[in-house]
């Protein structure tokens, strides 16, 4: 299992709570969604148009959208590119 | 019926280290220039930091002389009266045949806007290249440029052990950074051959001076216990929903696998890149002409000596124009905007002219070390008769070889024709994954020079929501 992915001495700001799937998952201000989803163990985040296969970042930066969730109803969102805020509900694996 | 816009001197698309060089200069000047950039602030990948920026980490946040450069333009963009639109989607760029032309995108509340101006300079970057491999999809395969971004921008390592795999510079880079970030990197593997970079050295100082740096992360990740190995490729990536292991072979210089040297290694986290592929989508919907060189990383924007496009007002500068690196996208955004300055005739021309003599001179050598690295950024073509058929080619309609390959052996190279043949590149990312890897496969098939030319990309050239449609400010005769 690994540990905390977060790494040390990089200086973070207030905590931010997110509810993931309905369970709770602490991230902090200034962090992008993707990168607070792989910390709390959360690799799986869309499944794929045609095979129904499990889909999780990958580029990173915007292009291939494999990290597509619903956040507070909103569906298609690109994780790594939103910044995680307050109160966020995020679904993970929605058509 | 049209969208109401707003009108500027000049539009700026991209806001990495050629965008932020060519707005600094004009926006200096006093030219009323707006900056648009889809990241969450300026800076690119280049200068990717935490927002808000908190103290940087000197473990992970680079602090080299071009980088430092890059941090004092941000810094000084704050003194001046320059209009920058981060969150912004851009979609589409209809060319003026007077020159420049209007943007229209999504902005960051969601909303279509649309922007006019006589000079436009196109900036936007690069994206990584990748050779599909059998489990690529699976949730734990990331790119390198993913990895580098989340370590620089939140601080968070992919998982506590990452293996690397992939050519070109990024790889080795992002295990350097990942082992002093704190993560575990126990192999490295490298398609390409080590004697195959040491050739680069001959192309003299600046050249050792990129080894030098390949050296540093070379021994960071060995004194943490890690492995570098060239001639390695992945062939499979295996697990049920996630990552779990990892298939390599040893391959010979052109490519070809060398029987029973497959390697099965436990792993959570594979991190992989494969060189660099320049932006052109918005300039070639434009219908700015393309050219193809592979020692500039493939299809780039064609320029003149000034950085014009073939359309008129409409300029090119950074990786769009070739895969060249963070000095001559600086160097490049610097001489588009003085292009502008002339024709604008700020008045201040002398002055542009002397703050030119002060840039970074572009030097020769720069040049021909972008070519050497965008050749060891090129895995052995042999790589990809590795591709079993049923590996996905496009991630977002899950297409795999096996239903492109019948096409290609029957002499279809043309990409727009397979698109509409296979729906590879009909998804949310356009093409822009598996675009480069068709024509690839294209090339490869067709034994040609060259690939055949990129999808031609129409706007919206990035996908938006509908409901932005809905609140549109328009002018004139609503029908």
């Amino acid at each position: 299992m690994s540990g905390d992915l977060r790494i040390r001495g990089f200086e973070r700001k207030h905590p931010v709570h997110l509810l993931v799937n309905g369970k709770p998952v602490t991230a902090y201000e200034g962090e992008t969604l993707h990168a607070a989803l792989i910390a709390a163990g959360i690799l799986s985040l869309k499944t794929s148009r045609v095979t129904q296969e499990p889909r999780g970042v990958f580029c990173g930066m915007g292009v291939c959208h494999e990290c597509l969730v619903t956040i507070n109803g909103v569906t298609g969102i690109r994780a790594c590119m939103t910044l995680v805020q307050d109160g966020m509900k995020v679904e993970t694996h929605e058509p | 019926m049209s969208l109401k816009t707003a009108a500027y001197q000049v539009i700026i698309i991209g806001a990495g280290l050629a965008g932020l060089s060519a707005a600094e200069m004009l926006s200096g000047l006093g030219a009323k220039v707006l900056l648009l950039d889809e990241g969450m602030q300026p800076g690119g990948q280049y200068l990717k930091r935490p927002l808000p920026l908190l103290r940087r980490l000197a473990t992970i946040h680079d602090n080299d002389k071009m980088h430092k450069k890059g941090m004092e333009l941000l810094d000084s963009l704050n003194g001046l009266e320059l209009e920058i639109q981060a969150c912004t989607q851009v979609l589409g760029l209809e060319p003026d045949s007077q020159g420049g032309g209007m943007v229209w995108g999504e902005t960051k509340d969601g909303k279509l806007s649309a922007w006019r101006a006589p000079h436009i300079i196109l900036a936007a970057g690069a994206r990584e290249r990748f050779i599909p491999f059998k489990g690529w999809t699976l949730p734990g395969v990331i790119s390198t440029g993913a990895v580098q971004l989340m370590l620089k921008g939140s601080g968070i390592l992919p998982a506590d052990k990452v293996m690397v795999a992939g050519c070109g510079p990024l790889p080795l880079a992002v295990a350097g950074e990942l082992v002093k970030a704190g993560a575990r990197v126990p192999h490295v593997w490298d398609p390409t051959g080590f004697l195959q970079k040491l050739g680069t050295l001959r192309k003299g100082a600046i050249a050792w001076e990129k080894a030098a740096q390949a050296i540093k992360y070379q021994a960071l990740v060995m004194l943490k216990g890690g492995r570098l190995r060239h001639r390695v490729a992945i062939l499979e990536a295996r697990g049920s929903g996630q990552l779990e292991e990892v298939v390599t072979v040893r391959i010979n210089r052109s490519g070809k696998p060398k029987g029973g040297s497959e390697r099965v290694i436990p792993a959570r986290c594979l991190a992989v890149g494969h060189g660099f592929v320049p932006n052109i989508e918005l300039a070639q919907q434009a219908g700015c002409e393309l050219e193809y060189d592979a020692d500039r990383g493939g299809w780039v924007v064609r320029v003149d000596a000034g950085l014009n496009t073939s359309l008129p007002g409409i300029y090119a500068a950074g990786e769009i124009t070739g895969i060249a690196g963070a000095k001559i996208s600086q160097n490049q955004g610097c001489r588009a905007a003085y292009a502008i300055v002339k024709k604008l005739e700020l008045g201040k021309v002398l002055r542009a002219s002397a703050y030119l003599d002060t840039l970074t001179m572009l030097r020769k050598d720069e040049e021909h070390l972008a070519v050497l690295i965008n050749r060891l950024s090129i895995p052995p073509a042999g790589l990809w008769d590795l591709v079993p058929d049923d590996t996905i080619i496009c991630r977002c309609e899950d297409i795999t070889f096996g239903q492109v390959r019948p096409l290609l052996n029957s002499g279809v190279y043309d990409l727009s024709e397979l698109k509409r043949s296979t729906r590879a590149g009909m998804g949310p990312c356009q093409g822009r994954t598996c675009g480069p890897i068709l024509e690839a496969l294209a090339q490869a098939a067709s034994r040609g020079k060259e690939p055949p030319p990129p999808l031609p990309p129409r706007a919206p050239v990035k996908p938006f929501r509908l409901s932005a449609l809905l609140d549109l400010e328009t002018t004139g005769d609503k029908k």
